[in-house]
């Protein structure tokens, strides 16, 4: 099956000018990159390496400097896009006065979703994340985490083909992290699409089928995650049973004992190191002259 | 169409929601107290005139704290939006902009009309209790479409002049009034009438007049005689009733009110045409005095206008028009400055759209340099005249505010409150979050 590209980002950069309209900030060097159908793709990078500025570019919330950005292959901003796109920014920007019912149903209603569906999935989506205990009280009283759960309802309240996730367990227990991660699985066994941003590689690397690393605004790599992973200058020798002392046995014997040989897998976490050690040192380095 | 419909609505009810959440009911409350305390204070020469101050204070105070009020909501909450970010899970919907636009500026505005809904019924029940008088009587006016002067023998020569005088030495002298388009069903009318009297001695204060009628002008003149409840006209100085026609007292430019001011005349059904038209003849008895008319505020048909109640809502429909050219104005600052500086943008223009036709006095004065001249002529069509349709003086004068004004009203604000909208728009399109 030819997957069909949801979002498509072809040279887009992004330089921050100030009110006068000079260049401040160069937060996005062209940016190449596609992201297909049903895939859980990850977008990593250090504070400051110009993520959300990707994602707002996409969302139409900024005007790009330079190229462009196709969302369900519409132009950011375009009404029918924004129909099938949920979006978790990286802080919950909600409005205090209302309480958990009312604020998806406010949202629900942008969608134009009409009152049954909205009510089912309003009693769904705070059921999911857990805030049935507190969906009668404002949201000026919650707590920055239940505040992160009800973002994400807000995010999934038209069912989207298209869910954003910037950095969504900022702010969460141990569990509500853990049912984050079953939800975008969930989301993927559905066959949406995610684009999540996030600073736990652990999950990251769990949950996502691609990823991309962005490092000051320049995009350092990008590929699937098993073979990003991929050591090849070593070999795995997994055995059925055994200890240590025994390797050089089985492998010599080579019997019927061996089931696979294999590259062995990197923790992302210092594969994340690798690439981006050495021009944080370089990004000092220039602070200090 | 109806998705932005459903937009514009839901943002609109949420205005509605944030601002009842608001703990502004209490400034509401604070508002009404210090309304009753006000009047309760106020002492004027009569009742009536007591009942005039109150309804310039009351409908005055509503106009003005509403008014103020706008200001302080968009500022509230369209800021807020930016400023806590609420934008950035609000735009990421397919919420055109036009539809957050509008739908705030429809929120603030239903909101404002709820308050002044409600404020008005509790200054018409306050009226009720602090004035003896019952609720005062509310009258549209039917104005003449032409007038003529009638020389001693009955001469007449038109007129191309707004006011005219009656003097000389000779009795006789009368200003023929023609009247059109009556109404035919509605039994008989109420004919008011005024005019400025000058003397010499004063003995002569009073001047004796006859005024009568016909349908047309080929039928016979009726002499017509003040009624009950005309406040003047029916006596003589010395106290005595008058056998025939009427006295009339000096009545100025200032003196308004269709209550107080006018002389009253039955005007019976047989007098008015089958068409509709009248003419009205008021003739000169006294040499000592003389009086002067004025084209079409001296002799007018009174119609009932409808009560207190309904005409201080309609009022409240023209400020409802000023309300929006505000939000319209505090709308587009909080689109990209703060809570201050939109409050600031919004009170300028709230005391620059009151104090607007002061300024255009003093641009005609020729004292101004020109080129102040020039920037204040500008200014006119940034700064609507809150001015133009003095609703309080109306409602006190016992001048009804129909329909008529009122759609003039929204006409006149709703150009500027559009073209703020419009702008607003703009700026918010091409904003980054
Ligand atoms: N409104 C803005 N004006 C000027 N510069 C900005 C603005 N927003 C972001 N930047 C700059 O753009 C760069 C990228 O910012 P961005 O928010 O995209 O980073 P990020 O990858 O999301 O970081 P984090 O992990 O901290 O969320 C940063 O250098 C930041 O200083
Ligand atoms: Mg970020």
């Amino acid at each position: 099956m030819a997957q069909a590209a949801v979002i498509q980002i072809k040279g887009l950069s992004k330089t921050y000018a100030d009110f006068w309209g000079r260049a401040r900030v160069e937060a996005l060097k062209p940016l190449d990159l596609e992201i297909q159908e049903g895939e859980i793709f990850g977008l990593l990078g250090p504070n400051g390496s110009g993520k959300t500025t990707t994602i707002k570019l996409l969302l139409g919330l900024l005007n790009a400097t330079n190229g462009d950005a196709f969302m369900f292959g519409q132009d950011p901003g375009n009404q029918d896009a924004k129909r099938r796109v949920g979006y978790l920014p990286e802080e919950t920007y909600l409005y205090k006065f209302l309480n958990a019912e009312e604020t998806l149903s406010f949202y629900g209603k942008l969608f134009g979703l009409d009152k049954t569906t909205l009510d089912t999935r309003i009693d769904a989506l705070i059921k999911q994340v857990g805030l049935d205990h507190a969906r009668k009280r404002r949201l000026g009283e919650y707590s920055k985490g239940m505040a992160r759960r009800l973002g994400l309802a807000q995010a999934l309240i038209n069912d989207p083909d298209l869910v954003i996730l910037d950095e969504p367990t900022s702010g969460l227990d141990p569990i509500g992290t853990a049912e984050v991660k079953d939800l975008i699985v969930d989301l993927k066994q559905r066959g949406k699409t995610v684009l999540l941003c996030s600073h736990l590689l652990a999950d990251v690397e769990d949950v996502c089928d691609r990823l991309a690393i962005l490092h000051n605004g320049q995009l350092k790599a990008c590929g699937r995650v098993d073979e990003l992973l991929m050591s090849e200058d070593r070999t795995v020798v997994e055995i059925k049973a055994g200890e240590e002392s025994q390797l050089d046995a089985v492998k010599a014997a080579a019997g019927e004992a061996l089931i696979n040989v294999d590259h062995p897998r990197e923790r992302l976490e210092s594969y994340f190191r690798r690439i981006v050690a050495p021009q944080q040192d370089v990004t000092k380095q220039e602070n200090e002259a | 169409m109806t998705h932005w419909w459903r937009a514009t609505w839901a943002m609109a009810s949420l205005s509605i929601c944030e601002i009842g959440r608001q703990k502004t009911w209490i400034v509401l409350l604070a508002v009404i107290a210090v309304m009753l305390v006000a009047l309760a204070s106020l002492q004027a020469v009569d009742a009536s005139a007591q009942l005039k101050l109150s309804v310039v204070t009351i409908s005055g105070s509503i106009n003005f704290i509403s008014t103020l009020f706008a200001i302080l909501l968009v500022a509230a909450t369209i800021t807020r939006d930016r400023e806590q970010l609420v934008s950035l899970t609000l735009f990421p919907k397919p919420l055109p902009m036009s539809a957050y636009v509008c739908g705030r500026w429809l929120g603030v505005q239903i909101a404002i009309a709820i308050g002044v809904l409600i404020l008005n019924t509790l200054g018409t029940l306050v009226v009720h209790l602090t004035a003896d008088h019952a609720i005062p009587e509310m009258r549209t006016v039917h104005k003449p479409v032409d007038w003529q002067r009638v020389d001693i023998f009955g001469e007449t020569s038109p007129l191309d002049t707004k006011r005219v005088t009656l003097t000389g030495t000779k009795k006789g002298g009368a200003i023929r009034w023609d009247l059109a388009k009556l109404p035919t069903n509605q039994g008989d009318l109420v004919l008011l009438l005024k005019g400025r009297l000058r003397a010499i001695d004063p003995a002569h204060y009073q001047s004796h007049i006859a005024v009568s009628a016909r349908p047309s002008e080929s039928a016979q003149q009726t002499l017509l005689v003040c009624s009950d409840e005309s406040p003047y006209g029916s006596f003589r100085p010395d106290g005595k009733p008058v056998e025939s026609g009427a006295t009339m007292k000096d009545k100025g430019d200032n003196h308004v009110d269709l209550n107080q001011d006018y002389m009253r005349f039955r005007l019976a059904q047989e007098l008015i045409s089958p068409e509709g038209t009248c003419i009205i003849t008021v003739t000169r008895n006294d040499i000592n005095s003389s009086l002067s008319f004025k084209k079409f505020d001296s002799c007018l048909i009174a119609l009932s206008g409808g009560g207190f109640f309904t005409n201080m809502q309609r009022g409240g429909c023209v400020v409802l028009a000023q309300v929006g050219y505000l939000t319209a104005i505090a709308l587009l600052c909080a689109c990209f400055s703060n809570i201050g500086v939109t409050l600031l943008a919004g009170l300028t223009a709230f005391f620059g759209a009151l104090t607007l036709s002061y300024i255009q006095d003093m641009t005609g004065s020729g004292k101004l340099p020109n080129f102040l001249v020039r920037f204040l002529e500008l200014m006119q069509f940034i700064i609507p005249d809150f001015n133009r349709y003095g609703v309080e003086g109306t409602l006190a004068g016992g001048q009804a505010v129909g329909w008529p004004i009122v759609m003039d009203a929204w006409f006149y604000y709703g150009t500027f409150s559009l073209s703020f909208l419009l702008i607003a728009w703009f700026v918010m399109l091409r904003r980054e979050l």
